[in-house]
Order: C-alpha cells, then sequence, then structure tokens
C-alpha cells in the first residue's frame, strides 16, 4: 500500500491491516493464532486420525526424535497407547471449540442486557439487573464452575456454560459503560427527537459506536475461557475419558511426569502458545481500534 | 460521600439477597418442592448460614464450621502473602518501565511476562516442582509443614501458629514449603500490576509537572517515590477488585499442585464426594469476603480520590 497512490479509496479493512502490522509482535500473533486455528480443524480432514484407539503393545513411547521413539507416532503415545499427536489436536479442539462457544454465548447475553440496562431511564431497575449479577462478578470463575458442575454434572457442555456465566458480568458491565458513555451525544437526542424506536436507536446508532469497547472485551474474554476450560479440565470436572481434552490430558500427563516428561511438557506448552497468541491478537485489535482514543504501550 | 456509601451498602444488602436465593435453591433442589413452607424454609436457612451453622460434612462427619477454621485461613495467608509480594514487585518495575518506556531492555521484560502469564498457572506450579523441589532439590515439593515439626492449631494460618511455637526449625520448615507457592502465583497479578503501573505511570510521565521536576534535575527515583507513586493508585485501586477475584481462581489450582491444605483442596474434594453442606458453606463465606472487599475498595476510592468516582466506579 502506498500513499501516493491517492486515486485509489482505501476500504476499512484495508485501513485496519495497514496499522494492525505495523506492529511485529501482533503479526506474528496473527500467524500463530492463523497457523494453530489450520492444524488444529484442518488437518483432522485429510489425515487420518484416531485419538481413541489403544495399543497396549506401544505404551508410552516418547515422542519421535528421541531415542525410541517411532516416526508412526510422531509425539508418542500415551498410557494407553493411543497416538498423542491426534489426541493433542482433538483435545485442541474440543478446547478451542468450547471455549469460543461458551465467548459467544456470554457476549451476546451480556451485550444484550448491558445495552437494556445501559438505554434504560429506570435507574433502580437497570441498577438491580447489573448488580444481580456482582454476586458472580465476585465470586472467582472457578468456585461458579464449582458450583454449576456439582449441580449439572460434569461434562463439557456443562463446563462451558458455567464458564459463560462466570463471563457473563464481565461484558454486562462494559457494555453498559460504553453505552452509557455514547447516549448522553447529541446525536443520539436528535435520533430520539426524530422519533427512533427503542430498537432502531440501539441497532443503528449505539452498536455501531460500542463495537470497538466489545471487540476488545471479546479476545480478553476468549482468552481467559481458553485457561478456564483447561483449569477446568486439569481438576477432572471438565472432559471424562476418553474425550481429550488439553486440560484433562495435561493432568494424566502429571501422573507420568518422572516416566516420560513430554506428556506433561507438550499439553501445557500448547494451551500457552494458544492463550498468548489469542491475546496479542488482542492486544493487537484493540491498539488499532482505540488509535488515537488511548496511549497503548 | 455518605450517600454513596449508603447506595453502596444498600447495593451489598441486595446481592447478599440474590447470594442466599441461589445458595437456598442449592439447598432444597432435591428435596420435594412445597410451595406453602418456602418462605418460612429460606427464613430459617438464611437465619442458621448468618449465625455460621452451616451443618455438617457428609465427608468427614465434622461440624462445617470447625473445616472452615482449618482451612480458610491457609488459603488467605496464601493469597495474602502473593498479593503483597505481587503488588511490591509488580508496582516498583512498572514505574521503573514506564519512566523509562524506550528501553529495549524492558520492552523484552514485557514481553517475556506477557508470554509467561499465558501459560496455565498449575503447570507453571508443576514445572518449577520438577525444577526447583525434584532436580535441584532446593525446596521441598508439597504439603505446607514438615511431617516433623508439631505446631498445634491455633489460628489455622501456618505462617502465625509457627511463629507462636518460637522454634526456629518449624519456622524454617514453614519459609521452605512456602516461597515455591507464593512465587508461583505471584508471576499472574504481578504481571497485572506491572502492565497497569507500566501505562499509568507513562501516561502521568508526559504532564508538565513531571516535565518540570525533570527540568530541575530531579533523581528518577525521587520522581517515582514523591510524583508518580501516589498518581497512579486511582488507575489501579479499581482493578485490584479483578485481579484479587483472579488471584483467587489461581490459588484453589496451585493449592491442588502444592497439596497446600487449603479451601481449594476442600472444595474440590465436596464436589468429588456432592459434599452439599461444605460447599455451599465454601460459596457463602468465600463470597462474602469477595464482596465486602469489593466494597471495601470502592469506598476507599470515593474517600480517597473522590474526583475520580464517575470514571473509575459507574454505580
Amino acid at each position: 500500500m502506498k500513499y501516493q497512490n491517492y486515486d485509489k479509496v482505501l476500504s476499512d479493512r484495508q485501513i485496519f491491516w495497514h496499522f494492525y502490522k505495523k506492529s511485529t509482535a501482533d503479526v506474528i500473533g496473527l500467524i500463530v493464532l492463523f497457523l494453530i486455528l489450520t492444524v488444529i480443524f484442518v488437518i483432522p480432514y485429510f489425515v487420518n486420525m484416531d485419538p481413541y484407539t489403544q495399543d497396549i503393545t506401544k505404551r508410552l513411547l516418547p515422542p519421535s526424535w528421541v531415542d525410541g521413539g517411532e516416526l508412526r507416532h510422531f509425539l508418542g503415545t500415551d498410557e494407553f497407547g493411543r497416538d498423542f499427536l491426534s489426541r493433542l489436536l482433538h483435545g485442541g479442539a474440543n478446547t478451542i471449540s468450547y471455549a469460543f462457544l461458551a465467548t459467544i454465548s456470554a457476549a451476546v447475553a451480556g451485550i444484550a442486557l448491558g445495552i437494556m440496562t445501559g438505554i434504560d431511564r429506570h435507574h433502580v431497575r437497570s441498577s438491580l439487573v447489573r448488580h444481580s449479577f456482582d454476586i458472580i462478578f465476585a465470586a472467582p470463575s472457578i468456585l461458579i464452575v464449582f458450583v454449576v458442575v456439582s449441580i449439572l454434572s460434569p461434562t463439557l457442555p456443562h463446563t462451558a456454560l458455567a464458564i459463560a456465566i462466570s463471563l457473563l458480568p464481565r461484558f454486562i458491565h462494559t457494555t453498559y459503560n460504553a453505552v452509557k458513555h455514547e447516549i448522553v451525544k447529541d446525536y443520539i437526542k436528535a435520533n430520539n427527537l426524530d422519533g427512533s424506536s427503542y430498537l432502531r436507536l440501539t441497532m443503528e446508532c449505539i452498536v455501531p459506536n460500542i463495537l470497538s469497547v466489545i471487540t476488545i472485551n471479546f479476545w480478553e474474554a476468549f482468552a481467559v475461557a481458553v485457561l478456564d476450560i483447561s483449569a477446568i479440565g486439569y481438576l477432572g470436572l471438565g472432559a471424562q475419558a476418553p474425550e481429550p481434552e488439553w486440560g484433562s490430558m495435561l493432568i494424566s500427563g502429571m501422573d507420568l511426569i518422572y516416566i516420560g516428561n513430554s506428556k506433561a511438557i507438550i499439553p501445557g506448552i500448547a494451551i500457552g502458545i494458544t492463550i498468548a497468541a489469542i491475546s496479542q491478537v488482542g492486544h493487537g485489535i484493540g491498539r488499532v481500534l482505540t488509535m488515537g482514543e488511548k496511549k497503548w504501550l | 460521600m455518605l450517600k454513596f456509601i449508603a447506595r453502596r451498602i444498600l447495593i451489598l444488602l441486595f446481592v447478599f439477597f440474590v447470594l442466599t436465593i441461589i445458595l437456598f435453591w442449592m439447598h432444597i433442589r432435591l428435596t420435594e418442592f412445597d410451595a406453602e413452607r418456602l418462605v418460612r424454609d429460606y427464613l430459617y436457612f438464611t437465619g442458621s448460614i448468618v449465625r455460621g451453622n452451616f451443618g455438617i460434612s457428609t465427608g468427614s462427619k465434622l461440624p462445617v464450621i470447625y473445616e472452615l477454621k482449618m482451612y480458610l485461613p491457609s488459603t488467605l495467608e496464601l493469597i495474602f502473602f502473593s498479593f503483597v509480594l505481587s503488588f511490591a514487585v509488580g508496582t516498583v518495575t512498572g514505574i521503573a518501565a514506564g519512566l523509562n518506556h524506550h528501553s529495549v531492555f524492558l520492552k523484552g521484560v514485557t514481553a517475556v511476562l506477557r508470554l509467561t502469564t499465558s501459560f496455565p498457572v498449575f503447570w507453571l506450579g508443576q514445572m518449577m516442582i520438577t525444577i526447583f523441589a525434584v532436580e535441584l532439590k532446593l525446596v521441598p515439593t508439597s504439603g505446607n509443614i514438615s511431617l516433623f515439626c508439631e505446631v498445634p492449631l491455633v489460628t489455622g494460618s501456618i505462617f502465625i501458629d509457627s511463629l507462636l511455637t518460637m522454634d526456629p526449625e518449624n519456622i524454617k520448615s514453614m519459609l521452605n514449603h512456602l516461597v515455591l507457592p507464593v512465587i508461583v502465583l505471584s508471576f499472574m497479578p504481578a504481571t497485572q500490576f506491572y502492565l497497569l503501573a507500566r501505562r499509568a505511570s507513562f501516561t502521568i510521565s508526559e504532564m508538565d509537572f513531571i516535565r518540570m521536576a525533570i527540568s530541575r534535575g530531579q533523581s528518577q527515583f525521587f520522581l517515582a517515590r514523591k510524583h508518580i507513586f501516589l498518581n497512579i493508585i486511582p488507575s489501579i485501586l479499581p482493578k485490584i477488585k479483578i485481579i484479587l477475584c483472579n488471584l483467587f481462581s489461581a490459588t484453589i489450582l496451585v493449592e491442588v499442585v502444592f497439596e497446600w491444605p487449603g479451601t481449594g483442596i476442600w472444595i474440590s474434594t465436596a464436589v468429588e464426594h456432592s459434599d452439599n453442606a461444605v460447599l455451599e458453606t465454601a460459596i457463602f463465606v468465600l463470597a462474602i469476603i469477595f464482596l465486602l472487599t469489593n466494597t471495601l475498595i470502592d469506598i476507599m476510592g470515593e474517600v480517597f480520590f473522590p474526583e475520580k468516582r464517575r470514571i473509575n466506579l459507574n454505580i
């Protein structure tokens, strides 16, 4: 892209990318995230991967680059002789897709409640709605998961539900603050005097203007959700055997850490790199969207 | 100000009401639903938990209040030490980084810290155990005090209890066991304090009074101590709530990793055995602690920095 080329008007997407690529770390984060998602969600369609078949003669093989490893099992096998690479990819698909599900449902509900309470003129009512979720905000997310899982049963969808509940107040509060910030502006008053309905006011005026806040918050919440899902798996309350999931793979690797430490190290590194990439991309998007308002150091 | 505090306390009471409703629902969800005695049952239930009458744990057959006195202080001491450590380290380095934001070294430190906090805390804990306890044999692997030390249960907090025995062996063993969990727990909040302090002190360092002070020839240490530290507190204070909340989530996981006898292990065994009384008590007590802390921080922000209220709190 060159500034000399004045005859071409840049689209929003091009402007975004122009500023996004100025930070090398953010570009690296985007590439890493893209690679992770490709490897996890696309490769299993083209390569025959079986995370469930047990082979008792080939238990606890080390990774293929260590002595005694086999190239057929690139990252070795686990304690039941299941291929570790397949389990890692399937587990990653479980972890990331359920984290995404939790985040998106929390975002939809939280943004709806935040806007509803934000444009509500009835102070007591909106305050009560917002603060009835304060109890969730006050309680640590793991505690909420404990409650939900003990009432329902320990499965991955219930964990995702619990994490969505724990992420809800975060969305409500930020959306509410953004709406309150926006609603005092003159163009909203003008629209209101023109006779816009609440729905039109919301969809055409408020949502496009608070989209940057929502996007930044969404990426932060997504990173937290991945971390929480794996933490619950680590405590043994998430995915149940033989379903692979990064957190539960980590805990079964921890039991074997003095026999084959790669089984504990690899899932941890996978979780860490995924979360780092997600938060780096979120940081970059936030930097571009709030450019001029806020200094991102 | 009084109006603000009164409103905050009203909201606290309302949230307390919601909490008791949730707990009551947890309590009666397995029993037969009887609409006639619902209100009376609710009042009885709330009255008994407010008076500290939590029932008997089905796992250990002990009164839950007794177990609570045993487990809660050791969690709180872990949270307290890692909070103090991370606040001190994070704020000091954050101010240094904000004042020297062009330094390549400090940019590298920031990148490393951001990468480190992306790794889950239970994995970091296990790796630290493998490196420092198993390979280097510097610290013990788990527990909160050596089995050979005799420490009577006074407050439940091993730090205070072993200081009370005045035995240097006990104190040494306690400190040895304490150091690794506290360091592992401090990573995440220290990074958050570091980033907050860095951003806030960078914003302040561009203001006129700091330029004036620099042109007067003040040293960086003097600047940081006299001008920056107090001015970044209002931007850190409202975030302390969420940092404490994350710290507690991490504490539960770290307690499981280090087998620290605190609420983390207590709750996770209660979930495994579906020990309802323990679960209700733990949720009630911890939620009350967090609600009171949040209210206290809000009121502190109002009392000390009244001009920030509209921006930070949005009541």
